[in-house]
């Protein structure tokens, strides 16, 4: 209680400031000021505030302007901090639409897949919360069967603490899971309009596929300015790091 | 309507007071181009007798002869009615002397005291030789091969496509005339290929089947030039276009070679000959239209005008209503595209009926074009159908003129038939329609932001709260821990305990069975008994008695036959203790039926309790 009480204080304290900013930003972008949004949204982000909204309307703010990357990173940033959230999924895939590469993501096996969308349902705070809460459903078990009197009892605080026990588990490897997704950055947005990937780093490497920009890569290597890049079908390549912008 | 039959009316006054009045229509009639040396007749017409006329001079020219007067009139009598014509006709022949261009003034001539002129006209001498007599005959003798004679023919006649511009922008008409050029004369044609205007959209303006010859100066030499065909072409693509050229066959006449013959010269006996001509390639500079078109802009290029009407302006749900659009002017008018009109969405509507009304003359197409957009609207209500934008580019102005028409309104009232609908449910429903995507709008709401994005997974926070549920824990358990040895609860302990010391006195008792002492068997066989009960059910020694006991036992659910056992024993071994004998099988009988019971009551009681 006393934490939640000092979290609570400490974010009404950093919102003071910016919250003006991001309240001025909102109401050029409903009066079709996308520039002076944008800007402002832009000054927010760069002074180093994190929220999966704002990376969000900054993201169609650049959307309006037709700065299709632009809006494509700030999307997969907002993304990144909220993966539940049905709007930014939403646009970003809208804004995906319009750029100029297709590529057919490579098959993920459905174990894989259905596991991944259990462990997205909430965030790593969310998972760590949870965590928390069945720590102590299973230590409250523990209490139980330790002093009841009656075996019966006895039984069941046994088995249910053995579940949320399992409960714990799983929410302690999800937190960590998510917390790895959420702070490692290795995906990226190729903003130079056209990159022509090389088979090796340097320009004298051989020349294998080209790449437009609003296509997500993720980084697999990097050597001095270039960077091995993987595309959503599987094939990888080098290329100038000034070219992609980290998510 | 009613505007249209005035000047109907007014025209046909008009006309009526033309034909009383005998317009005088005085005219002169002279050839534009004429060869040194060539004589000519010069005309003055007029169609009514002149008190006086007074020819222009005719400077630079002999007049050989003139003026010569003639007159005709005739004497018309229709139903009755009387006309008369009269002409009268003033006649000068003319020879060039010299070359150049010379402008002759105009004549004049008083009619009934009211003077007209003619219009003052010009007459180009030129030093080459004439069309009417060809110098040809000349030439021929002299030349002999066949390649010679084909140069001449191409030299005395030749086609030519002509443009009222050479450089226009897409979509811009463009004139082209067809033009014969000759000095023979011509008995007619006999193979025409037309030619095909590829990157054009053409079409052919209706030009007199009769060719009417006049005469030219082309590079010195008196031509007559016919025209064949005349064609609009819009051009549909940018750049430099070829035209291909066309070829004509044509049956020239000429004097006949064969020299010798009286008759020949006498009669100068044609021959009629094929010649095939084929004109030159030319080449139109299409220039594309500027990239800044407006949204509305279909393909229009000229110059337009609009008018946009909806027939009915209060109309029922479910009744029909026609939007006119019409678009008129000059310009490409047949290729202008149906302009974009959105209805709100409650309206359905059909594809509209296209009619157009285009006269295609050498000046362009003119006319106009009408869209019918026919709309039924669906639900009721004022609607504001705002205005309909037409865009064109106007090729003098060199840019784009977007139309607006008026602001369209209409109101729709409900024709009452919705209420009739609702009981056949989900009759009129449909599908969402789609009519546009866009993004989703910014989250104006919950914006929580930091700084830092604080992950609580493996944080201080995180072991912070682990430790503390831990200690939480701990401190329970002591807690519940010494409250349960603090209560000392021993009734609990002896509850638990009560078999076991039943079963320790039991076996005293069986001992004491064994080598038959009476007294200290009933004496431990009653304690067995008492001290369970009083273990088990937590009654106090002191109130021990047989009713609490048969109470306490019907509050643990003991059946009633249990409890009379128990009283049975209890009683067999007071009366036994104090009595002077008791058989041994007695005492074996009473000692088992006191294990089963106790085993009974045992499970009873544990039963019991678990119920409660």
């Amino acid at each position: 209680m006393v934490l939640c009480l000092m979290f609570f204080a400490s974010n009404v304290m950093a919102e003071n400031q910016p919250d003006s900013l991001v309240f001025r930003a909102n109401s050029h972008y409903v009066d079709n000021d996308f520039d002076k949004a944008a800007e402002l949204y832009q000054t927010l982000v760069d002074s180093g505030y994190q929220s999966a909204e704002i990376y969000f309307n900054l993201g169609n703010a650049y959307f309006k302007l037709n700065r299709i990357p632009y809006a494509i990173l700030n999307y997969e940033r907002a993304y990144r901090l909220n993966p539940n959230d049905e709007d930014i999924e939403f646009n970003l895939e809208y804004a995906r639409t319009f750029t100029v590469d297709r590529i057919e993501p490579l098959p993920v096996f459905f174990l894989l897949k259905w596991y991944r969308s259990v462990r997205q349902i909430l965030s790593s705070n969310g998972w760590a919360w949870c965590s928390l809460f069945w720590i102590a459903v299973t230590l409250s078990f523990v209490l139980i069967f330790w002093f009841a009197l009656k075996s019966s009892t006895k039984r069941l605080s046994f088995s249910l603490g053995i579940i949320s026990l399992v409960f714990a588990v799983v929410s302690i490897v999800f937190s960590a899971q998510e917390k790895e997704n959420e702070t490692i950055r290795d995906k990226a947005i190729i903003f130079q309009s056209v990159v022509t990937v090389k088979s090796s780093p340097g320009e004298t490497g051989k020349e294998i596929f080209i790449l437009h920009s609003g296509t997500k890569v993720q980084i697999t290597k990097a050597l001095g300015k270039w960077v091995e890049v993987r595309i959503a079908d599987g094939n990888k390549g080098w290329i100038p790091s000034e070219s992609i912008e980290l998510i | 309507m009613l505007k249209k039959r005035f000047w109907v009316s007014l025209i046909f006054i008009a006309s009526c007071v033309n034909i009383f009045a005998q317009d005088v229509d005085f005219s002169v009639s002279a050839p534009k181009v004429v060869a040194v040396g060539e004589q000519f007749r010069v005309i003055f017409k007029l169609n009514a007798r002149p008190q006086e006329f007074n020819a222009p001079a005719f400077d630079n020219f002999y007049i050989l002869a003139g003026p010569s007067t003639s007159s005709s009139s005739s004497i018309q009598i229709v139903n009755g009615q009387m006309t008369q014509t009269h002409e009268y006709s003033y006649t000068y022949i003319l020879e060039a002397t010299e070359s150049g261009k010379f402008q002759i003034g105009s004549a004049s001539a008083t009619v009934s005291k009211k003077e007209y002129k003619t219009n003052p006209f010009a007459i180009e001498v030129v030093s080459g030789g004439s069309g009417t007599q060809p110098a040809t005959p000349r030439n021929q003798q002299s030349t002999t091969s066949a390649s010679n004679a084909a140069e001449q023919e191409s030299e005395n006649m030749f086609i030519d496509i002509e443009f009222d511009r050479r450089t226009a922008y897409r979509g811009q008409p463009i004139l082209a005339t067809l033009k014969l050029y000759t000095r023979q004369n011509i008995a007619g044609f006999d193979d025409f290929k037309f030619p095909s205007f590829n990157g054009f959209w053409s079409q052919e303006i209706e030009t007199p089947n009769n060719i009417r010859f006049q005469r030219q100066n082309v590079n010195g030499r008196i031509y007559n030039v016919g025209v064949l065909k005349k064609y609009l072409l819009l051009p549909q693509r940018a750049g430099d276009i070829n035209i291909k050229p066309f070829e004509l066959v044509v049956l020239a006449q000429q004097q006949g070679r064969r020299s010798g013959s009286i008759f020949d010269d006498f009669f100068g006996s044609h021959q009629t000959v094929k010649v095939r001509l084929l004109s030159k390639e030319k080449t139109l500079k299409i220039r594309d239209l500027p990239p800044n078109a407006p949204s509305s802009f279909t393909g229009a290029v000229g110059d337009f005008s609009l008018t946009a009407s909806l027939d009915k302006t209060a109309i029922k749900t479910n009744e029909a209503v026609n939007l006119t659009v019409r678009v008129s002017g000059t310009g490409n008018i047949k290729l202008i595209e149906t302009p974009k009109f959105e209805f709100p969405s409650s309206f359905e509507i059909f594809d509209p009926k296209v009619t157009d009304n285009i006269n295609t003359t050498s000046q362009g197409a003119t006319g106009s074009k009408t869209f019918e957009f026919v709309a039924i609207p669906r639900g009721p209500g004022d609607f504001n159908l705002g205005s309909l934008e037409f865009s064109y580019f106007n090729p003098i102005q060199k840019k784009y003129i977007t139309l607006k028409s008026k602001s369209l309104n209409l109101t729709v009232e409900a024709d009452g038939s919705e209420q009739v609908a609702s009981p056949m449910v989900g009759f009129g429903r449909e599908d969402v329609r789609f009519i546009g995507k866009d993004i989703r709008f910014i989250k104006t709401e919950g914006i929580k932001i930091s700084k830092t994005h604080n992950l609580l997974f493996a944080s201080n926070a995180y072991y912070g709260i682990i430790v503390l549920l831990l200690v939480v824990f701990i401190a329970l358990f002591w807690f519940i821990q010494h409250n349960r040895k603090l209560m000392g609860n021993i009734a609990l302990v002896k509850t638990r305990k009560a078999n076991k010391v039943a079963s320790k006195r039991l076996k005293e008792a069986k001992k004491h069975l064994s080598l038959s002492n009476v007294e200290p068997f009933y004496e431990e066989l009653l304690k067995a008994l008492w001290g369970y009960v009083a273990d088990k059910l937590s009654i106090p020694v002191a109130n021990l008695s047989s009713d609490t006991v048969r109470e306490t036992l019907e509050q643990n659910n003991v059946q009633d036959v249990d409890i009379d056992e128990f009283l049975r024993i209890i009683a067999t071994c007071e009366y036994a203790r104090y009595a002077p004998k008791s058989e041994a099988s007695q005492m074996t009988n009473l000692y088992n039926s006191a294990i089963s019971l106790i085993a009974k009551l045992e499970g009873v009681i544990k039963n019991s309790a678990k119920n409660v």
